[in-house]
């Protein structure tokens, strides 16, 4: 079945980056659960999320990102968000997720933040 | 035919999240003809997803509801969208919005979509079958661009 959505994952030193691309609501947001959840059991903390080809989120997408916000931050790590459209980060500055999120430029930038 | 009353479309898809994308790409040629800018048309579309994602998600659970009709018309310079669901009767405007500082501050998740549909939208109304048979409703409305 097709899902309009896709995840592509790579590892830059200590960190993961996870590329999404596609749409991310109640049909697909599962998926994107899933690849998250199975880093943070492998033990990863430092996790980089790059929506340069993400067309679309509704609030399924924006949950599963407060899934493992908690876990992730209490072991010394974080998720990062960078490279959203407009369109999409505007999803996100609706509800006030850029007070909890850090939502940067690109993945050059985050990655010099976790290396601090 | 009435100028402030017409009737754009409507499309009747199953209650599953496979098929919110039709719904959306229905709804998103509507609100472009009505001239609405690429942001109302992001959060026309964004409203009728999470309305319709709930649906499909508590047909899932409960077997509920099976399909899911979307029209939509233009009323006295309103665009309006009413979404009609055959499942058990529920108002999901009983849901009060969360307080977002506490929601972050407790990473809270889920919850959101009722809270995103009244933040975009001008107007939501909920009107429940009128018998065991019969189909639910939820109408929103959003004023027309000038």
């Amino acid at each position: 079945m097709s899902h309009n959505f896709d995840i592509q994952s790579t590892k830059q030193g200590n960190v993961q980056i996870l590329r999404i691309k596609g749409f991310l609501d109640a049909h697909t947001a599962h998926l994107l659960e899933k690849a998250i959840e199975d880093k943070v059991k492998a033990g990863e903390s430092f996790i980089i999320v790059n929506f340069k080809d993400l067309d679309y989120i509704s609030s399924a997408g924006l949950g599963v990102f407060m899934v493992f916000i908690e876990e992730i931050r209490s072991n010394g790590g974080d998720i990062k968000l960078v490279e959203m459209k407009p369109k999409v980060f505007t999803v996100f500055d609706l509800l006030g997720f850029p007070m909890l999120f850090d939502i940067l430029s690109n993945e050059q930038e985050a990655l010099s933040k976790f290396q601090v | 035919m009435d100028s402030k009353f017409h009737i754009l479309g409507s499309i009747t898809v199953a209650a599953q999240t496979q098929e919110l994308n039709v719904i959306r790409e229905f709804i998103a040629r509507c609100a472009a003809d009505c001239k609405f800018d690429e942001q109302q048309i992001n959060f026309i579309e964004l409203a009728v997803d999470e309305i319709c994602a709930n649906i499909a998600r508590h047909a899932k659970e409960r077997q509920s509801a099976k399909e899911i009709i979307v029209s939509v018309s233009i009323e006295d310079s309103q665009f309006v969208v009413t979404i009609e669901d055959n499942a058990m009767p529920f108002n999901p405007l009983n849901v009060p919005s969360p307080n977002m500082v506490d929601y972050f501050r407790a990473y809270k998740s889920g919850g959101l979509g009722i809270h995103i549909v009244r933040t975009v939208m001008d107007n939501v109304i909920y009107t429940p079958s009128p018998t065991h048979l019969g189909y639910n409703a939820l109408t929103l409305r959003k004023q027309l661009p000038v």
